[in-house]
């Protein structure tokens, strides 16, 4: 439909005062809150998700997509808290790990899985380990993400990642890793079950994770 | 002290800058992850030790590692109310133990975690008033010149600004760049001709690039030749003299232990290469430590730009 095609397009531009006209035109027009949500919001900012893992498109883009995405999500917000928050693909409990202060990878592959209709749960920066263990469960969390920048902080993924084994969650909470020192390698040594290497990539490993498609 | 530092650029001389101190005071000690300035308030014979010992392996700048000490990464570490205390006390400590003919180097590093406006919610004037609320202090402890940059040029641009309204030291400004698949970029987007053209309308002396050039594959060499490539598309953008600093390649974690790939002596093998692509002040950054400065200072051997130029480049 044209009008989803023109809101996903005004997401990719970052043109939020259009996107909060478009959306509004398209609930008058009696088409679906979801509909809206999912071919016009999030498909905007899937393409925008490819365009920046393919180095097409860089952070301003991305930060003023997201304001698209978050100014068109306001306006739907009232009717999907009345469907009670909405169809989500599922809840990502998501955080820097303990003793590093760095948000901005964070923060991107929250931007992008929020664009992708999953729950996010962001929990910060310098997130205690067990924090991260809690907050999985009392969120019913499908995902726990998390990042690190520092090579003297990557080590408490793994404390995370054995905290949530130890709450007996190894098959019900899935974890992915990430940061610019974090390789596969060390993924897999501390037993993470994905890794992604950009923010795009978190949201298909999650979805890969889930079974989504 | 400071009208010397340009004029013995112009006079071709090659100038070294030491700015991983974080690196060096690491191996000594200081964690990653705690505020590096409350650290060196802590622990100034250690940061004064640094400074000294980087200007004994052939440093020109001392530089004062504020970078933690803005008012925007300092409220992170719920410190907000530290600025003055950060930023004086680095610089006093610095020129208490710089040499003469040697300069004390003011860093100022961009904002986040949040950004300038419309990117983030900061106002221009928030901007302003937080720089200038740091560079003051900076100026009360004595410093030489500034070194202003990281990863967005806008906010560069208005420290700059803030340091043009309230002196008239030299300014080095400089770009973290990474390497992706359109070339260099800044993490904004920037490519190093425009960046470079920008800083060089605003005034800038000293124009460069700095850490970055990521990539998870390579050997330490491969970081120090994309330098040379930066430095040849800097010098497409702009006339002023150049500086390049890239880091000691992307950190591994082996063995609990965190690792740098390039070596001092890849670093002295491609130095010539900087300054024949127009570097004038050369570095490193994280990762880099005093045996790479010793090495590269070395193979510079006190010769002019002009010297290693025509040494390096046969004449055809």
């Amino acid at each position: 439909m044209e009008l989803l095609k023109a809101i996903a397009e005004n997401v990719r531009n970052g043109n939020a005062g259009k996107v909060t006209e478009l959306v509004k035109k398209a609930l008058d027009e009696k088409i679906h809150w979801s509909v809206v949500l999912e071919k016009g919001l999030s498909a905007g900012m899937e393409v925008v998700g490819h365009l920046f893992k393919d180095e097409e498109i860089f952070l301003p883009e991305v930060l003023m997509a997201a304001k698209a995405m978050d100014a068109g999500q306001k306006v739907l917000e009232p009717l999907m808290l009345g469907a009670g928050g909405g169809r989500k693909l599922g809840t990502v409990v998501l955080g820097t790990v303990k003793g590093d202060m760095h948000n901005l990878g964070k923060n991107l592959v929250n931007i992008m899985l929020r664009g992708a209709g999953f729950e996010v749960v962001d929990l910060g920066v310098d997130v205690a380990s067990d924090i991260f263990v809690e907050r999985a469960i009392s969120e019913k969390a499908q995902v726990v993400g998390m990042s690190a920048l520092l090579t003297t902080t990557m080590p408490h993924m793994r404390t995370v990642i054995e905290g949530l084994h130890k709450a007996g969650l190894k098959d019900r909470v899935k974890t992915i890793v990430g940061g610019a020192c974090v390789t596969q390698q060390f993924a897999d040594k501390i037993g993470a079950d994905a890794y992604a290497d950009n923010a795009g990539g978190a949201v298909t490993r999650i979805k890969e994770l889930l079974g989504l498609k | 002290m400071a009208k010397g530092f340009l004029e013995r650029l112009k006079d071709e001389e090659i100038l070294f800058h030491y700015a991983p101190l974080h690196s060096l005071l690491a191996d000594w000690g200081k964690d990653l992850e705690s505020n590096l300035s409350d650290w060196i308030v802590k622990n100034p014979d250690k940061y004064q030790d640094a400074l000294v010992q980087s200007y004994k392996a052939g440093c020109t700048l001392g530089c004062t590692q504020t970078q933690a000490a803005s008012p925007w990464r300092a409220a992170t570490f719920g410190m907000r109310d530290r600025i003055h205390e950060f930023n004086y006390r680095s610089a006093k400590l610095a020129r208490e133990v710089t040499p003469p003919d040697h300069y004390v180097l003011a860093m100022v590093s961009t904002t986040n975690p949040d950004f300038l406006e419309p990117l983030g919610n900061m106002t221009y004037r928030e901007v302003y008033d937080g720089y200038k609320e740091q560079i003051s202090a900076l100026l009360e402890g004595g410093i030489d010149l500034f070194m202003i940059g990281g990863n967005h040029l806008d906010e560069a641009l208005v420290a700059i600004q803030v340091a043009r309204d309230l002196c008239s030291l030299p300014i080095i400004s400089q770009n973290i760049f990474y390497t992706t698949k359109k070339g260099f970029r800044t993490m904004m987007g920037a490519d190093p001709v425009a960046a470079s053209s920008k800083l060089e309308d605003a005034g800038v002396d000293v124009i460069g690039g700095s850490c970055g050039l990521m990539s998870k594959a390579g050997d330490g060499s491969d970081y120090y030749r994309a330098a040379t490539a930066l430095v040849t598309e800097m010098r497409k953008g702009c006339s002023k003299p150049l500086v390049i600093q890239p880091n000691a390649g992307l950190a591994q974690l082996i063995d609990e232990k965190t690792v740098y790939p390039a070596t001092p002596e890849q670093m002295a093998e491609e130095v010539e290469n900087w300054v024949c692509a127009g570097a004038r002040l050369v570095g490193g950054c994280c990762g880099t430590n005093l045996n790479h400065y010793q090495a590269i200072t070395q193979k510079i051997g006190g010769r002019k730009a002009s010297q290693v130029i025509s040494d390096t480049r046969p004449r055809s």
